[in-house]
């Protein structure tokens, strides 16, 4: 999976996409919840291909500007843009959410099963032989036969964030990914993110609280405080 | 097939809802589809004669009286009959000599009687009960019997009659909505698992309306397999059967819900 170069075609596709403009755009954009303003005039632009971190305390907004970029929340006001295409086909948008949403009678590996698009995979035995490489990168091969409800939460998160890879989305969107996981293997799942990002082009949006493990890396960085965006800038400068 | 195949892989993994879901879904379009047949044999295990009116007998204790119970139960207008206890036999001699003002005389008599309850049918005609009378009295011989009055139908055998007829009017409706009820909730548990399952699918698969597409082709294929079932008593009836499909056709509209994802911890 990792050896295969990314087609001309794709690389096609990513300019233009550039030059169609970018894949989020928003300008002043808020998000009220009852009385609780949760977002606060927030002017954001996310190129395709492009990883973004997504850095605040927690209340700060994080995941209520990842579920706006999602779809799942609308805003209130402001404006909000989200490019749906990729050349010709729709972008797909997968979540690594911060309940991780796995069902917990399913074993880990029934759980990635719910990735296989057959539309995506020339047979079902290359989709497993991408699930056991990532699931090898990450440490966790001889852990997929075990349910969800007797796995402890570091691998829950893992089987979490390779189902979203195995979908081969378009945008990564994940809320706190590593916070159950330590510094060794946060590292290697960032590893395997950046791996993605070049690869395949993919988009990566990335909400934590560590900022150690990320200034060592290539990416934007968003720092937001109560709902306000207060720092936009490379991760390396923090 | 993809969508079947979801289907009854969350079948698999919530046996109990999908068992229930798989029993009332074939009891419910079998009851529907073969409704006649089963009504029929649903009529066979309830009595088929309701209780009307009644008498009580004394009869010498040196007939057979076990031999004449027999015989009167034979008689069509006679719906059951009871041989009484000495207890009761006693009492109920109390009860003619009383009305006959002999009580002064009830030491001296010898009570060395048998006893019958003879219980008519419903409704029947005042002639074939004095015919059911005079035949008791040949078989007893007519000193060897007293007969009592005609008693009209009491109140605990007119509400047994009234219950045994409210359940041959409406016991197998009664059964048939009992049973769309068990199959609508067990639809409705299955549904929570359906639509969970396909709310991950929609989020990680580029596929949409999972939930519905996946009820069609589940429902579909156990209405028509089970539909196909009923054959084996006969030619089903098809006008039942397009009830059935309207009622499974709604459940489906069920799986159109949108999910929204509960956090558990």
């Amino acid at each position: 999976m990792f050896k295969t170069q990314v087609s001309q075609n794709q690389k096609m596709s990513i300019h233009s996409l550039n030059r169609e403009g970018p894949l989020f755009y928003c300008e002043d954009l808020c998000v009220d919840f009852g009385e609780l303003r949760a977002l606060k005039n927030i002017n954001l632009t996310i190129d395709k291909g492009e990883i973004l971190f997504l850095t605040g305390a927690s209340g700060a907004g994080k995941t209520t500007l990842l579920n706006v970029l999602s779809g799942i929340v609308q805003p209130t006001s402001g404006r909000l843009k989200r490019n749906e295409q990729v050349g010709k086909k729709k972008i797909f948008i997968s979540n690594v959410f911060q309940d991780l949403r796995l069902l917990g009678k399913y074993t880990c590996e029934e759980n990635l099963l719910f990735a296989y698009d057959s539309s995506l995979y020339d047979s079902k035995s290359e989709f497993m032989t991408d699930m056991h490489e990532l699931a090898r990168i990450l440490g966790i091969k001889d852990r997929l036969h075990l349910k969800i409800n007797l796995a402890n939460g570091g691998l829950k998160q893992k089987v979490a964030i390779i189902r979203a890879l195995l979908t081969r989305p378009d945008v990564l969107i994940a809320d706190e990914p590593t916070s159950s996981l330590d510094s060794d293997n946060a590292r290697r799942l960032f590893d395997v993110l950046n791996l993605y990002n070049t690869k395949r082009g993919t988009t990566i949006i990335w909400a934590t609280h560590n900022k150690d493990l990320i200034k060592n890396f290539t990416g934007k960085i968003i720092h937001l405080d109560q709902g306000k965006l207060i720092y936009s800038g490379h991760a390396c400068f923090i | 097939m993809f969508y079947l195949n979801q289907f009854f892989k969350i079948i698999v993994k919530a046996p109990i809802r999908g068992f229930f879901l798989i029993f009332f879904s074939f009891v419910f379009i079998f009851s529907m589809g073969q409704r006649p047949f089963l009504e029929e044999q649903f009529m066979k295990l309830i009595p088929e004669n309701l209780s009307g009116d009644s008498f009580y007998t004394l009869i010498n204790g040196q007939e057979n009286y076990l031999k004449i119970a027999d015989s009167m139960r034979s008689l069509p207008g006679v719906h059951k009959v009871e041989v009484l206890t000495e207890v009761q036999i006693k009492e109920e001699v109390k009860n003619i000599f009383s009305n006959l003002n002999m009580t002064n005389n009830l030491a001296q008599l010898d009570l060395n009687y048998a006893g019958l309850k003879i219980v008519f049918k419903k409704d029947l005609k005042p002639r074939a009960k004095e015919l059911v009378r005079d035949y008791l009295t040949h078989l007893a011989g007519e000193n060897n019997a007293i007969l009592g009055a005609i008693k009209s139908v009491d109140s605990t055998e007119e509400k047994k009659n009234q219950m045994i007829k409210g359940i041959k009017d409406w016991g197998f409706s009664i059964f048939i909505l009992t049973m769309v009820i068990f199959w609508f909730i067990s639809l409705l548990l299955v549904k929570a698992k359906v639509l969970e399952a396909a709310y991950l699918l929609e989020s990680f698969q580029r596929r949409s309306k999972i939930a519905l597409k996946m009820a069609i082709a589940g429902l579909c294929l156990i209405f028509f397999s089970f539909s196909a079932t009923t054959l084996v008593l006969g030619i089903p009836k098809i006008n039942n059967l397009a009830l059935t499909l309207v009622l499974f056709v709604i459940g489906m509209s069920f799986f159109s819900s949108k999910y929204h994802w509960e956090s558990r911890s």
